[in-house]
């Protein structure tokens, strides 16, 4: 079964926006354009609608997503392949600018695939390639050429390795770093270094194991050494607590025979003294008792304590209650004082609340006084008040009647003008009182007695005067009277009870008087007993104490003899008690010794085990060592069988490589100058017994010429070079393509004459016995002047 | 994975090759022989980048190993 193309079709594939179909025929198919026109465009096409990927891609050039045109939202292609013998295969795959796919295979039998990894298995069965194989064997590309013409040796020799599918077992090879594992190793080794400069390796573990023996038997032997001696010592303890003991009681005994001393320091009164003092103190309190004027039962009381007897304790008892007696007898009388006083304080506040009432009383006292005082004045003057009114009344008779008199003569003085002036008129008139004829005569007269009529009313009134005012001055008093009377009236009760207040007032300063020189003098005696009282009671107290005194110095004395006792009885335990206090002394210093070798053991057990860590680290360090050595010998070992793998594969291929190569010169390069073309192995040194190689072997690419084998890049032109390795590429592809009858290559000529592009694109088919040929080239007219061509022409 | 999107680091028939002449060299070690395959697996689907990690995996394996402890 042979695979061909039959067509194509793309649509926003990239240059291709808009949709593009070419059918490819059996022969040779030249694509011919300008730089971006869509040459590799229409290769790459082929390749991903077979495999869903194409060199760039798998070159990571650029991603699917850069397939879809830029003014295209997705891009679909569409490629017819026959499978002689089965018939039509229809691939189609739709990519959308998100790099989503749909991939769809429409086999023979009208039965459709989807998805693309389905596809793929049916691809690679139909080419008997991989898309790896598909590359390097069925399409290629000019970039493969440049860099076997061009490249160092090296890259040559990676490139045709590549083209024979070898690569990888070089890459795998060179990928084994043996470096990685070095390092590791040099990092444990300097770990190693320093935990063996940090604790003295071995050595110092024995010697810490030596000192830990010798620190252990030096302890026990301290151990018993002071269980021997606290042995001794528990045999000596009884001696050593009683001479304890009688220490403390002799320290007991030197504090109080101190204290004793320094009581006795000022002197012991004799029985004697004592004697005669209580007997003053007697005396004393006898004439306190006077004093206090205690019932005759106490004061006897006192005259019988007697003195003399030998018991004085009784005595100061005795003497004691007599003090106590008159002392309360003493508080009596003092309860009394203070009554006494207590009415005193109550006398004078009864005094200076009098006091302040009167001061109450003294305005309306003195209004009383005043009033009283009016009265007695005007009754002097005009008598009392009933002879006053009596007065007034005939006073006011007699004004009467001056009035009445003073109205007649007035009355008379009027009628007489009236006549007059009739009669001065008239000559006459008729008197209007009694009717009778009045003359001029009467003129004279009535007019002396107008005139004295006139003088007599003025007396009159300044009679009426006169005694109106005596009237008036009068009832005036009479008015002062009896205001004044009834002033005091008003204050009548109060005027009483000032006076009563006022006598009140001299008997409670009378009485405060008296009650205060009794109870001053009350108060003073009491006063001059107090303080007998409190001589009598210091001196008894005083007594006391000389008399407590006596029995002290016989206890001084006991004191003393017992502790000479206690002495005599220490000096004898002493030697017991100091051989205690030696062995003890060196129980503490067993102890002190025991502690240290105790610490120490105890850090030469930390230190041992610190040592047993650090050795077991150092195992585990030096296993880890031997595995990454081992394993690093393993590595070491795979590469070299993976360089000696990749040396003999490259021989294998080379011999029938170089046949097919010269085959394809002979027939694609029309002159003769090249006699032969050969691939040689350049193998590196072989490496040392049993060690794994380390070195690659490389190609060397020869022409003969004029019978001699050159490297290629001596005297060899450009357009020679491309030949040779355009050679070797097909070669190459002929080794590994088995199914696929076509091949496509991208320009591979770019640099030779027309003989030789007309020669190749003549012989190209039949020297590699291939139905099909894709060549994209810029090399249209010379397509143009072949037969059996399909020239399709591309325009930007 | 899917055709397009697999990196396929060695051929079938390369691979197979290997295989066998690991079988073969390393027979006597067992160890070595696990280890070859283990890297070739490892090449297959990551390559250069695969093998590399796979040796220094192994490196550290001792110091994965203090951790855990």
């Amino acid at each position: 079964m042979t695979l061909l193309l039959r067509e194509l079709e793309v649509e926003g594939f990239r240059v291709f926006r808009d949709p593009f179909k070419i059918k490819i025929n059996e022969g040779l198919t030249v694509i011919s354009g300008p730089v971006g026109s869509g040459k590799s465009s229409i290769i790459s096409a082929i390749e991903y609608a077979l495999y869903g990927t194409d060199a760039n891609i798998d070159k990571k050039l650029y991603t699917r997503r850069d397939l879809v045109n830029d003014s295209s939202e997705t891009a679909r292609v569409s490629l017819l392949v026959e499978a002689e013998g089965e018939g039509l295969y229809k691939f189609e795959r739709i990519i959308t600018k998100s790099g989503k796919e749909k991939a769809t295979l429409v086999l023979p039998s009208g039965e459709t695939i989807q998805g693309a990894e389905a596809i793929k298995g049916l691809v690679e069965e139909l080419t008997g390639l991989d898309f790896f194989e598909f590359s390097r064997s069925v399409a290629v590309s000019y970039v493969s050429l440049f860099l076997l013409a061009y490249g160092g040796s090296s890259a040559r020799s990676n490139v045709i390795d590549r083209l024979l599918g070898i690569e990888s077992v070089k890459e795998l090879a060179s990928s084994l770093s043996i470096k990685l594992f070095e390092n590791k190793l040099n990092e444990i080794d300097s770990q190693i270094e320093s935990i063996r400069e940090l604790f003295g390796g071995e050595t110092y573990e024995t010697s810490g194991q030596e000192e830990y023996t010798v620190v252990k038997k030096e302890l026990e032997g301290l151990k018993a050494e002071k269980e021997k001696l606290e042995n001794e010592k528990k045999k000596l303890e009884p001696y050593a607590e009683k001479y304890q003991q009688i220490e403390q009681q002799i320290k007991g005994g030197e504090g109080a025979l101190k204290v004793l001393e320094e009581q006795l320091k000022k002197g012991v009164l004799s029985m004697e003294e004592i004697t005669e003092a209580l007997i003053q103190v007697q005396e004393k309190l006898l004439s306190t008792a006077e004093k206090l004027q205690v019932p005759d039962s106490t004061r006897k009381k006192i005259e019988n304590i007697e003195i003399g007897g030998k018991n004085l304790e009784n005595v100061f008892g005795e003497l004691e209650a007599a003090y106590s007696e008159l002392t309360n007898i003493y508080y009596e009388k003092y309860e009394a004082l203070k009554e006494q006083e207590a009415h005193l304080k109550e006398l004078h506040g009864r005094l200076r609340a009098i006091e302040e009432n009167l001061v109450n009383f003294e305005r309306d006292v003195d209004n009383y006084e005043k009033a009283e005082r009016i009265v007695e004045e005007l009754k002097n003057k005009y008598g009392d008040e009933k002879e006053l009114h009596q007065k007034i009344q005939e006073l006011s008779r007699e004004l009467d009647e001056l009035q009445r008199a003073s109205q007649m003569e007035r009355y008379a003085l009027v009628l007489k003008r009236h006549v007059a002036e009739k009669v001065a008129k008239n000559g006459e008139a008729d008197c209007p009182v009694c009717g009778s004829k009045v003359t001029s005569e009467f003129l004279e007269k009535a007019k002396l007695d107008v005139s004295q009529g006139s003088k007599k009313i003025r007396d009159i009134e300044e009679k009426i005067r006169q005694l109106e005012e005596r009237i008036k001055e009068l009832k005036s008093a009479l008015e002062d009277i009896r205001t004044n009377n009834l002033v005091i009236i008003s204050l009548q009760d109060r005027y009483d009870t000032y006076h009563e207040m006022l006598d009140q007032k001299q008997q409670l300063e009378e009485e405060l008087e008296t009650e205060n020189m009794e109870f001053q003098k009350a108060k003073a005696a009491l006063e001059d007993i107090e303080v007998e009282l409190k001589q009598t009671r210091n001196e008894l107290s005083r007594l006391r104490k000389e008399y407590a005194k006596i029995p002290l110095v016989n206890q001084a004395y006991e004191i003393k003899s017992n502790l000479s006792k206690l002495q005599a009885n220490l000096s004898e335990l002493k030697p017991y008690w100091e051989k205690y206090r030696e062995l003890e002394e060196k129980i503490r210093e067993l102890e002190s010794r025991i502690n240290e070798k105790t610490q120490r053991l105890s850090f030469l057990e930390e230190k041992s085990e610190e040592i047993k860590r650090t050795m077991d680290k150092l195992e585990e360090l030096r296993l880890e060592r031997e595995r990454i050595a081992r394993m690093a010998q393993n590595i070491s070992r795979i590469k070299g069988i993976l360089i000696n793998v990749h040396s003999e594969l490259r021989k294998n291929k080379i011999q029938e490589l170089n046949n097919t190569m010269n085959k394809l010169v002979k027939t694609m390069y029309p002159y003769t100058d090249i006699e032969e073309v050969r691939v040689r192995i350049r193998t590196p040194p072989k490496a040392e017994d049993r060690q794994p190689q380390k070195k690659y072997s490389t190609y060397v690419i020869e022409a003969k010429t004029s019978g001699n084998w050159l490297p290629f890049t001596s005297r060899m032109s450009d357009g020679q070079k491309t030949i040779i390795f355009l050679a070797l590429a097909l070669g190459i592809s002929m080794l590994t393509n088995k199914k696929v009858g076509f091949v496509i290559l991208d320009e591979p000529l770019p640099n030779v004459d027309t003989q030789i592009k007309i020669s190749f694109l003549k012989n190209i088919l039949p020297s590699l016995g291939l139905r099909q040929a894709i060549i994209t080239t810029q090399a249209e007219d010379i397509a143009e002047k072949l037969e059996g061509v399909t020239l399709v022409k591309l325009k930007r | 994975m899917s055709a397009t999107s697999e990196e396929k680091h060695v051929g079938k028939s390369i691979e197979n090759m290997l295989r066998e002449i690991f079988e073969k060299e390393l027979s006597g070690d067992p160890e070595a022989r696990d280890l070859a395959m283990k890297i070739l697996e490892e090449y297959k689907s990551r390559g250069r980048r695969g093998v590399k990690e796979l040796l220094e995996s192994l490196v550290e394996q001792y110091d994965a190993s203090l951790e855990g402890a």
